[in-house]
């Protein structure tokens, strides 16, 4: 695609009908917008959805560390198997993706 | 391009009148949308970002539009917000934009490759030397080398007296010069 140049030579150019797309965009998202909210396409997280993975995640650490304290510490091999058995079926049974239980370690978002 | 039939003191009018101020909104746009782009896009350097910083811009004017008073040029206005939006990017990314630590080159390689540089390897290299420099210098040289803004103009936007931007240009122009090594294109 052609490229318009900046009237100054600095050699940064734009996509050819840059600014006409440009002006519809600010538009749209000001004048033509009826809460004049702005339009943003990044891809964010709602709230309520964070906060729900973030409790789901917490009550999973919860479980966890509940089943430390209430397992025998002599039967150590089998307490293993018990646990991975327990962290899949607690897994299982919350409603959490693998992504948003890896914000809640990483503590990180799309933004 | 400026448009010669655009009414500054008209549009003023326009916007204080809530019937109108859309429409007068949407000439402003039209009209200083670009300037404003290429301002941002010659501190921020890509054009992904300059697009979104130049959006912000508009759409901050707009939500505080009631708050002009047309007490200064609707540009003035419009470059005060931008330069506030681009400063505060900046200092965001302030890890992954120019440090004392990049290496010499690096950032004129960098524009050479992006699909939306059309310049040459001196073209590059200025822009690496401009982009080296303080923020507050880089904002003078590029307010008025290529925003050929006059020094009142920017000591208003900047609220800097103009003994000040002038040193501030001159320092600016001296660094270019000696970082790019006299090439004769100031």
């Amino acid at each position: 695609m052609k490229e318009v140049k900046d009237r100054k030579k600095t050699g940064f150019s734009v996509p050819e009908g840059y600014f006409e797309h440009l002006n519809r965009e600010i538009l749209d998202a000001t004048v033509k917008s009826r809460t004049g909210a702005v339009h943003r396409k990044r891809h964010t997280i709602g709230i309520f959805s964070r906060i729900a993975g973030y409790a789901a995640a917490v009550a999973i650490l919860f479980a966890i560390a509940g089943n430390f304290l209430t397992t025998d510490s002599k039967d150590n091999a089998n307490t293993e198997n018990a646990e991975n058995e327990y962290i899949d079926n607690i897994l299982n049974s919350y409603p959490i993706d693998e992504y948003t239980f890896y914000c809640y370690l990483t503590d990180s978002d799309f933004e | 391009m400026p448009n010669k039939e655009y009414n500054e003191e008209l549009i003023i009018a326009q916007l204080k009148d809530d019937n109108l101020k859309a429409a007068a909104f949407t000439v402003i746009v039209k009209e200083h949308s670009e300037s404003i782009y290429w301002h941002i896009r010659r501190m921020v350097l890509t054009h992904d970002d300059t697009n979104d910083i130049t959006q912000n811009t508009f759409i901050k004017a707009w939500m505080n539009i009631g708050a002009f008073q047309g007490n200064s040029k609707i540009s003035t206005w419009l470059y005060r917000i931008a330069i506030n939006e681009t400063l505060t990017f900046l200092n965001k990314n302030r890890n992954t934009f120019v440090s004392l630590n990049t290496p010499e080159g690096a950032i004129a390689e960098q524009l050479e490759s992006d699909t939306h540089f059309c310049g040459n390897r001196t073209d590059a290299m200025l822009q690496e030397a401009i982009a080296r420099l303080p923020e507050k210098q880089r904002l003078v040289f590029n307010l008025r080398y290529y925003s050929e803004m006059k020094y009142e103009e920017i000591s208003k936007l900047l609220d800097t007296s103009v003994g000040a931007l002038k040193a501030s240009y001159h320092i600016a122009v001296k660094k270019i010069e000696d970082y790019i090594g006299n090439i004769d294109i100031l």
